[in-house]
């Protein structure tokens, strides 16, 4: 059995998770309308600053600390323990600085592990915006195999001009707050932020309570570098895939914390694969309209708002959503909801073909 | 579980290498770079590979290599091959390319999607239609200890019957390449971090 918790979320919303947490109950956002040298228009990000301020190395360092705050330091001391960065981009804001060299991830890698010299050994995956969910995958096949006990998983990006730039050239970022699954979805908000979660063959090893991590899977579309597939095929198979391994059927899902970027596209080809999984009314929400698309960081932050709902029995409504836009009947929660919550699938969707989906259980 | 690497394809200084047995050089200074040159050369017809970056190119060369090579991976269903991959540099050249696009206010969808590492992945995906497992790491060639242990539980938890893993990057047309086809087999090189580093530095 691998167990998870420890979790944190640095975000506009909070420097910890049940901060966080605490805001999505009151219906805050992070999401903003603000000015950038990209665009005449505002538009709406959830950041702590202007673009490419945030410092991702200083606060992942915090986050990372802030959940061995939550954990028995002195019986981690004696594991063989891991930390896994998710991000996408990094510390992109070196590319504009003319240090392009400086922007290797690896770099950025190396400046928080130093502070974390018990390390056996640091690692960086970056497989776009499913970067976090499928850290958590691998985290769990390598404790289960024996090749650590504990690992550290830091999922961080920052709200950048290089991104924003991109995304506009995509004709991909929205003019209001995005509307993830809604009928009149028209695009995604950018947003930063950085979560920790620790993952341990070691219930022990957690303060408070502890989940456990039935793993997961990925699988690629093998259809298109950006744009999602119209069958849902590499989702479906994911969600498919997890739940044989886990021998779960849909109908133990309790909840599905889903990718929904609030893109036409993506947020149908979701519903295709919820519905074709057998999982059209399991209760569902987005949370890209309380922090944005914060890539590297989205699906541990939004894994770690879902131990926050096993904690709490209540599941956070999907902000934006108010009327349903996608070809598949899926179960958008548009108001906060009180229920035992023992089985969640999460799942994440990104560039590249990729998907990525983890389960978590009381 | 036994695991070796039966199938190998190492790229470095322009010149190509299947299993230790060179098998395409580069011509130098010609007008078609060695990417195109070793298209060419392989026969593939596939147009969307002009439209790639050359971290993609290079991926997607190197796996019809290594499938010229082993003719397990045509007989795989489509989603019993896996792809995990570890490059230092990542995208490094759609990166600067997409930054300079940004500065003179000209971004275009088409380079920016290229400036994600796991792109090549994907790209690698579609040409030979598979939807199994895929992992992109960043990190040296000289540290695989991940790569190498993911790739092993792969097959230990069922989830892939041929895992296709290794390094790979492509900077400013020097490319590095070593990919590695691993299987289920007692016959063949031991898939451990040893031989994979004894393979990558010889």
């Amino acid at each position: 059995m691998i167990f998870i918790g420890a979790e944190n979320i640095i975000s506009p919303l909070g420097q910890t998770a049940h901060a966080n947490f605490k805001a999505l109950l009151n219906n805050e956002t992070g999401l903003k309308a603000k000015k950038t040298n990209l665009s005449e228009r505002e538009m709406f990000l959830s950041s702590f600053g202007e673009p490419d301020k945030f410092s991702l190395v200083e606060h992942s360092i915090q986050s990372i600390q802030n959940s061995l705050s939550q954990i028995d330091f002195d019986l981690l001391k004696q594991h063989r323990v891991n930390l896994l960065l998710s991000t996408t981009k990094g510390e992109v804001q070196k590319f504009k600085e003319g240090k392009s060299e400086e922007a290797i991830l690896g770099i950025y890698a190396q400046k928080i592990a130093k502070e974390f010299a018990w390390l056996a050994h640091h690692q960086v995956i970056s497989n776009a915006c499913v970067s976090g969910v499928l850290a958590l995958v691998m985290a769990h096949d390598l404790i289960k195999s024996g090749d650590y006990d504990t690992i550290i998983i830091c999922g961080a990006d920052k709200v950048s001009e290089f991104t924003i730039a991109g995304f506009l050239s995509f004709l991909a970022i929205s003019d209001e707050p995005c509307k993830p699954f809604d009928k009149n979805r028209t695009g995604i908000n950018l947003g930063e932020g950085i979560a920790t979660i620790i993952l341990s063959k070691d219930a022990s090893l957690f303060k408070n309570e502890m989940f456990k991590c039935l793993g997961g899977s990925s699988a690629n579309d093998a259809n298109h570098i950006s744009g999602p597939s119209r069958t849902g095929e590499g989702l479906f198979r994911s969600i498919s895939k997890t739940l044989k391994q886990a021998k779960i059927t849909p109908e133990q899902i309790d909840f599905l914390s889903g990718h929904g970027t609030g893109t036409s596209y993506n947020d149908e080809m979701e519903s295709i694969a919820f519905d074709r999984a057998g999982l059209s009314k399991t209760p569902l929400h987005s949370l890209k309209g309380y922090y944005g698309h914060t890539f590297g960081a989205t699906g541990l932050i939004e894994s770690a708002i879902c131990l926050q709902s096993m904690r709490a029995n209540t599941l956070i409504a999907s902000k934006g959503f108010n009327e349903l836009g996608t070809s598949k009947k899926i179960n958008v929660l548009q108001e906060h909801l009180e229920k035992p919550v023992y089985t969640i699938l999460k799942t994440a969707s990104g560039f590249g073909g990729c998907n990525a989906t983890v389960l978590f259980q009381k | 579980m036994n695991l070796s690497i039966t199938t190998y394809c190492r790229i470095k200084n322009n010149q190509v290498w299947i299993n230790d047995v060179e098998i395409f050089k580069g011509i130098p200074n010609s007008e078609k770079d060695f990417l195109k040159q070793l298209y060419q050369h392989l026969k593939i017809d596939y147009p969307k590979f002009f439209k790639m970056d050359n971290l993609s190119k290079l991926g997607l060369l190197t796996v019809a290599l290594i499938r010229d090579e082993n003719t397990k991976l045509n007989y795989a269903a489509d989603d019993e091959v896996a792809i995990a991959l570890q490059t230092e540099m990542g995208c490094l050249d759609s990166d600067i390319e997409h930054q300079k696009n940004v500065t003179r206010n000209a971004a275009s969808p088409a380079v920016f999607v290229y400036t994600l590492s796991n792109i090549v992945i994907g790209e690698i995906a579609i040409k030979n239609k598979w939807f199994g497992e895929s992992l992109c790491l960043i990190g040296k060639h000289n540290d695989l200890t991940d790569l190498i242990s993911y790739s092993k539980s792969l097959f230990l938890n069922n989830k892939a019957e041929l895992v296709i893993t290794g390094t790979i990057d492509s900077v400013n047309n020097e490319h590095c390449v070593n990919l590695f086809l691993i299987e289920k087999e007692k016959d063949g090189t031991n898939f451990n971090e040893e031989n994979i580093k004894k393979l990558i530095t010889h």
